[in-house]
C-alpha cells in the first residue's frame, strides 16, 4: 500500500498569468482569481496554499527596476495577509501561509495578524517564517543594509520565543462566556509576558482570543546549516529545493535528525520538495512544452532578474557564455546562490541557467499525468516522504495549468493512493500531520 | 476592417450530468456533477468572461435504444444519468448576477401553465436572466414515463408547441406590466384590476389563468429554440429570441441564417429580434501543430469505438445502430436504415452511401470544429461573422467529451481574451438582464 504525501502550491500575490496563449488579465488585485484557485486547490485536496512575499521592488538586475516592472517579476506584488485572511473565508479545509518578515513586523503586530486571521480560516493559518534576505527591503524601514545571515537567525531565534510566548499569553480556556454571571473573559489567565531580550522588549499580553491552534502553523525554507537548524527546532513543515532523490533524501534525513536532536519528533517536521511538473496529454508534447519553456528569449532574463533579487547580485554584468567568479557570494539567499552556481565546475552562466530549468524543480516530472504520477510516487519512496509543493516560474499562475494539476494530476495520483482524496482533520498542523 | 461585436454563449450539451468523470482532465467531476458544483463554478467564469448565456440541455427519461438496453448508456454515463436542468439553473442564478441562464423544458412532458409559473418565478430569482429553451419533440420513453404513448403524428408537431408557446405567453400576460404597485402608505401590494383570466381554449390545450407570479423583470422571459427542419425554422423565426444551430461552415450558417431571418419577418418580427447563436467545438493549442494533433487524437479513439457516438444516434432515430455493421458501407445495409427519419439521424447521407457507419460517425464529429491557436481560432470566428453579419457563437465541447475544467480555461483564458483584444466580443456587461445583453448588438 503506496504511503500518501502532501501537496502544497507556492504561489504569491502578484498578477495571474498575463501573458501568453492561455493568460486571463493580470490587472484586478481584488483576490478573486486566488480565491479561485484556492477552491480549485481545495477540491483537489491540497494540504496547503502558499504565499510567498518580498518587500521592495529589486534592482539587482542591470542596476535598475526595468526588467522587474517590464516582466512583472516581483512586482507589483500584494501583501499576503490580507489575502490570507480572504482566502480563508472562501474555503474551509484548504490550509493558507502567508511570508512576514521577522526582519521587518514587529512580533506584537505578527502574532495579532497571526492569531486574527487564524480564527477567520478557522485553525488553518500558517505564517512562512522569513528574515528577509534584500538590502533594498531593509532600505524600506530605515537600516542601510540587512544584518548579516547568522546574525538575522539570532534575531529570529529570539522572535520566535517572543511570539510563542505572546501566543500564550491567553490560556486556552480565559474566555468563559458565563451568562449567568456577566463574564466574557477571566482576567487572571491572561498575563503580560515581560520579555526583555537582546534584541526584543515586549510586555504583552496581546489583545485576542486564544487561537484555533494554539499557535499558526510555522513553515520555514533555510537550506543553510543555520536555517535547516532553525527549522528543524521550530517549523511543522520545511520548504526545500534538492537537485534529486538522492540530495533529496540526504536533506530530509538530516532535518529529521537534527528535529531528533532537538528533542521534537522528526514526523513532525513535512519536509516539502517544490516541483514545477510540465504535463501534456502526450510525452512528446510535455517534452515540447518544456522547451519551448526553456527556448522562450525572456526566460534566462527573468531567472537572472529573480536570482539577481533575492541575492542582491547584478547577473546582467557577466558574460552569458563565460563562467561566473569563482569567489561570488551573497548575504541574501545564500543556498539558492549555491544551488544555481554549481561552484567549481566551470560551466558557463547560460549553460547555469538552463541546467537549473524553471529554478524552482528538485525533480524533473515532464510527462502526462500518469506518467508524472508514478514518478512522484518513485521519489516519494525513494526519498521518505513526505510532499510536493507546485510552484511556477516567477510563481505565475495561469487557470489551464492549474487545472493540469488539480483535474489531470491529482486523480492520477489519487489513483495510486498517493494523496488524500477527502480532508479529515480541520486544523491545519492536524492536515499536516495525517500521515 | 471594423466589425460589430458578437455573442457568445456556452452549450451544456450533455446538460447535468457527469460529464467527464473518467477522462485524463477528469479532475474531481466524479463527486462534484451531481451537487451541481461544477456547473456553478463553470457558469462563475463563463461570467468573468462575459458571455451572454449558458445553455443546460435536457432529457428526463433513461435513452434504451442501443442494444435494447439503458447499459451502454449507463456504462458511459452518456445522456444518462442527468439531473434537472432546470434545478441547476435556480442553483446557478443565486451565484451569478449577469449571465444569462437557459434552462430546457419539453412541450409534450409539461403542461402551459407550470412551465409558465416555472420559468417566470426562476427569472425573478436570477432578476430577469432566464431563458427557456423550447425542445418540442419528446420520446416514447419520456412518454411512458408520464404514463401516457406518444401518440403525436409527427407533422403536428410543430402546431402543438406554437399552441403551448402561444399560450404560454398568454399566461405570462395576465398581469399587465404595472400592476404590482408595492404601494406601503396605502396598503395595496398589487392592484387587482390589472390581472386578467386568460380563458383559453385550444385544439390540445386549455387555461383559464391568471398566473400568481408578478410580471417578467426582463419583459418576459427570453425563448431559445433549436430545429433545423423549415417546420423548425419557421417556429423559431415566430418564437425565439436566440437559435442554436450546428455551425456547418461559413457558406452553409449564411443559408441557414437568411432563412430564419425571413421566417422572422414573415411573422411580423424584425431579423435583429432573433439572435442566431452557431454552434463550435474549438480545438485548441499552444501551437497549431498541438491542436491538430489533439483534434486528431480524439477522432482515432473516436473511430477505435464509435459505441458511444453510435448509441446517441441510435436514441437520436428511434433505431439501435447496434444491429448493422459497421465496417459495411451504409448503401450496402439492408432497406431498413433506408428510411428518410433515419437518414437525418445520421446527418445527411444523401452522397454518403459509401461510407461506413464507423466513417459517418468520425465525419459527423468534424462538422464543426475549429483547430488553431487562440489567435488563430478567434480570426477565422471574426471572418465568418463578419461574412455572414452574424450574431455569434455558442462553444460545446467535444460531444463525447463534456466539460472539463482544462478545455473552459482554453477557451476562456485563450480564445475569449484574443476576441476581447480584436473588438469582437465585449469586456463587459451592457446591461443586468439576458434579454437586453443579447440585444444590445
Amino acid at each position: 500500500m503506496a504511503k500518501k504525501f502532501h501537496l502544497g502550491w507556492f504561489m504569491n500575490f502578484s498578477p495571474e498569468q498575463w501573458s501568453g496563449p492561455f493568460a486571463g488579465g493580470g490587472d484586478d488585485f481584488s483576490g478573486r482569481f486566488y480565491i479561485e484557485m484556492a477552491r480549485d486547490l481545495e477540491r483537489a485536496c491540497f494540504d496547503l496554499i502558499m504565499i510567498e512575499d518580498t518587500l521592495m521592488v529589486s534592482d539587482a538586475y542591470g542596476g535598475n527596476s526595468e526588467i522587474y516592472l517590464r516582466q512583472a517579476l516581483m512586482a507589483p506584488k500584494h501583501d499576503p495577509a490580507p489575502l490570507a485572511a480572504v482566502l480563508g473565508s472562501h474555503t474551509s479545509r484548504l490550509g493558507i501561509i502567508a511570508t512576514m518578515s521577522t526582519s521587518f513586523y514587529p512580533p506584537f503586530l505578527l502574532a495579532r495578524l497571526a492569531v486574527t486571521i487564524d480564527h477567520i480560516a478557522g485553525g488553518r493559518f500558517g505564517w512562512n517564517i522569513v528574515t528577509s534576505a534584500e538590502d533594498l527591503a531593509a532600505k524600506n524601514f530605515g537600516l542601510d543594509r540587512i544584518p548579516p545571515h547568522d546574525e538575522r537567525y539570532n534575531v529570529a531565534e529570539e522572535y520566535l520565543e517572543v511570539v510563542g510566548k505572546l501566543f500564550d499569553s491567553w490560556e486556552p480556556d480565559a474566555i468563559v462566556l458565563d451568562h449567568d454571571k456577566r463574564t466574557y473573559a477571566d482576567y487572571t489567565k491572561v498575563n503580560p509576558i515581560d520579555h526583555d531580550g537582546k534584541y526584543f522588549k515586549v510586555r504583552g499580553p496581546l489583545n485576542t482570543a486564544p487561537a484555533p491552534q494554539g499557535r499558526p502553523v510555522y513553515l520555514q525554507a533555510g537550506g543553510s546549516e543555520r536555517g535547516r537548524d532553525f527549522a528543524a527546532a521550530h517549523a511543522d513543515a520545511i520548504v526545500a529545493i534538492a537537485r534529486g532523490p538522492k540530495l533529496m533524501k540526504e536533506f530530509r534525513d538530516d532535518v529529521r535528525a537534527r528535529a531528533e536532536a532537538h528533542g521534537r519528533n522528526p514526523d513532525d517536521v513535512k519536509v516539502l520538495f517544490c516541483v514545477s511538473p510540465v504535463l501534456a496529454e502526450t510525452e512528446d508534447e510535455a517534452k515540447a512544452k518544456n522547451l519551448r519553456i526553456l527556448n522562450d528569449p525572456h526566460f534566462l532574463e527573468q531567472r537572472l532578474a529573480t536570482l539577481g533579487s533575492i541575492t542582491d547580485i547584478d547577473f546582467s554584468q557577466y558574460d552569458l557564455d563565460r563562467p561566473l567568479p569563482d569567489d561570488l557570494t551573497t548575504n541574501g539567499e545564500t543556498t539558492s546562490l549555491e544551488k544555481f552556481m554549481q561552484r567549481g565546475s566551470g560551466k558557463t552562466l547560460r549553460q547555469l541557467v538552463i541546467e537549473a530549468g524553471s529554478g524552482s524543480s528538485s525533480v524533473e516530472l515532464i510527462g502526462t499525468p500518469d506518467q508524472v504520477a508514478d514518478r512522484m510516487g518513485e521519489v516519494a519512496e525513494e526519498v521518505g516522504g513526505d510532499g510536493f509543493l507546485i510552484s511556477q516560474p516567477g510563481f505565475r499562475v495561469g487557470r489551464r495549468y492549474l487545472a493540469e494539476i488539480t483535474d489531470g494530476l491529482v486523480p492520477a495520483l489519487q489513483r495510486r493512493g498517493l494523496t488524500r482524496t477527502e480532508y479529515t482533520k480541520q486544523h491545519l498542523r492536524d492536515t499536516l500531520r495525517e500521515f | 476592417m471594423t466589425h460589430k461585436k458578437f455573442h457568445l454563449a456556452w452549450f451544456l450539451n450533455q446538460g447535468f450530468g457527469p460529464g467527464q468523470w473518467a477522462s485524463t482532465w477528469r479532475g474531481q467531476m466524479g463527486k462534484e456533477w451531481y451537487t451541481g458544483e461544477a456547473y456553478v463554478n463553470l457558469a462563475r467564469r463563463l461570467e468573468a468572461a462575459c458571455f451572454d448565456y449558458l445553455l443546460i440541455e435536457d432529457t428526463s427519461y433513461v435513452p434504451q435504444i442501443y442494444g435494447g438496453s439503458w447499459d451502454k448508456y449507463m456504462a458511459s454515463g452518456y445522456s444518462t444519468p442527468k439531473l434537472d436542468a432546470t434545478v441547476l439553473a435556480s442553483t446557478i442564478a443565486r451565484e451569478t448576477s449577469r449571465l444569462g441562464i437557459c434552462t430546457t423544458m419539453t412541450t409534450t412532458e409539461w403542461n402551459p401553465y407550470l412551465l409558465a409559473r416555472t420559468i417566470l418565478s426562476l427569472d425573478h430569482v436570477s432578476r430577469g436572466r432566464i431563458g427557456w429553451n423550447i425542445v418540442t419533440g419528446g420520446s416514447p420513453f419520456a412518454a411512458k414515463n408520464l404514463g401516457h404513448e406518444d401518440r403525436l403524428p409527427h407533422a403536428e408537431r410543430y402546431a402543438r408547441a406554437d399552441e403551448f408557446t402561444d399560450l404560454v405567453q398568454r399566461i405570462w400576460d395576465s398581469w399587465e406590466p404595472d400592476a404590482l404597485v408595492t404601494d406601503v402608505a396605502n396598503k395595496v401590494l398589487v392592484d387587482g384590476s390589472k390581472l386578467h383570466t386568460v380563458d383559453f381554449e385550444g385544439k390540445w390545450f386549455k387555461s383559464r389563468g391568471p398566473i400568481n407570479v408578478p410580471p417578467s423583470p426582463q419583459g418576459a422571459p427570453v425563448r431559445a429554440q433549436a430545429g433545423a427542419s423549415p417546420a423548425g425554422m419557421a417556429f423559431g423565426g415566430k418564437w425565439a429570441d436566440t437559435i442554436l444551430a450546428g455551425s456547418a461552415g461559413p457558406e452553409a450558417n449564411a443559408t441557414f441564417l437568411q432563412s430564419v431571418r425571413q421566417y422572422a419577418v414573415e411573422a411580423g418580427r424584425k431579423p435583429s429580434d432573433v439572435k442566431v447563436l452557431f454552434i463550435v467545438t474549438p480545438y485548441l493549442g499552444d501551437t497549431e501543430a498541438e491542436a491538430r494533433a489533439s483534434f486528431d487524437r480524439q477522432m482515432d479513439e473516436l473511430r477505435d469505438d464509435p459505441s458511444v457516438a453510435i448509441a446517441s444516434m441510435s436514441t437520436a432515430a428511434g433505431f439501435d445502430f447496434s444491429t448493422i455493421d459497421w465496417d459495411t458501407p451504409i448503401g450496402n445495409l439492408a432497406d431498413e436504415i433506408q428510411s428518410e427519419h433515419i437518414k437525418s439521424a445520421l446527418d445527411g447521407l444523401r452522397g454518403k452511401g459509401h461510407l461506413t457507419l464507423r466513417e459517418i460517425v468520425v465525419e459527423n464529429a468534424k462538422t464543426r470544429p475549429l483547430i488553431g491557436t487562440p489567435e488563430q481560432v478567434a480570426d477565422t470566428l471574426i471572418e465568418w461573422n463578419d461574412s455572414y453579419d452574424g450574431d455569434g457563437y455558442l462553444f460545446m465541447l467535444n460531444q463525447m467529451n463534456h466539460f472539463n475544467y482544462r478545455a473552459l480555461a482554453e477557451v476562456i483564458d485563450g480564445l475569449v481574451p484574443a476576441l476581447q483584444e480584436k473588438g469582437a466580443v465585449r469586456t463587459e456587461y451592457e446591461f443586468e438582464t439576458l434579454r437586453d445583453n443579447l440585444k444590445a448588438f
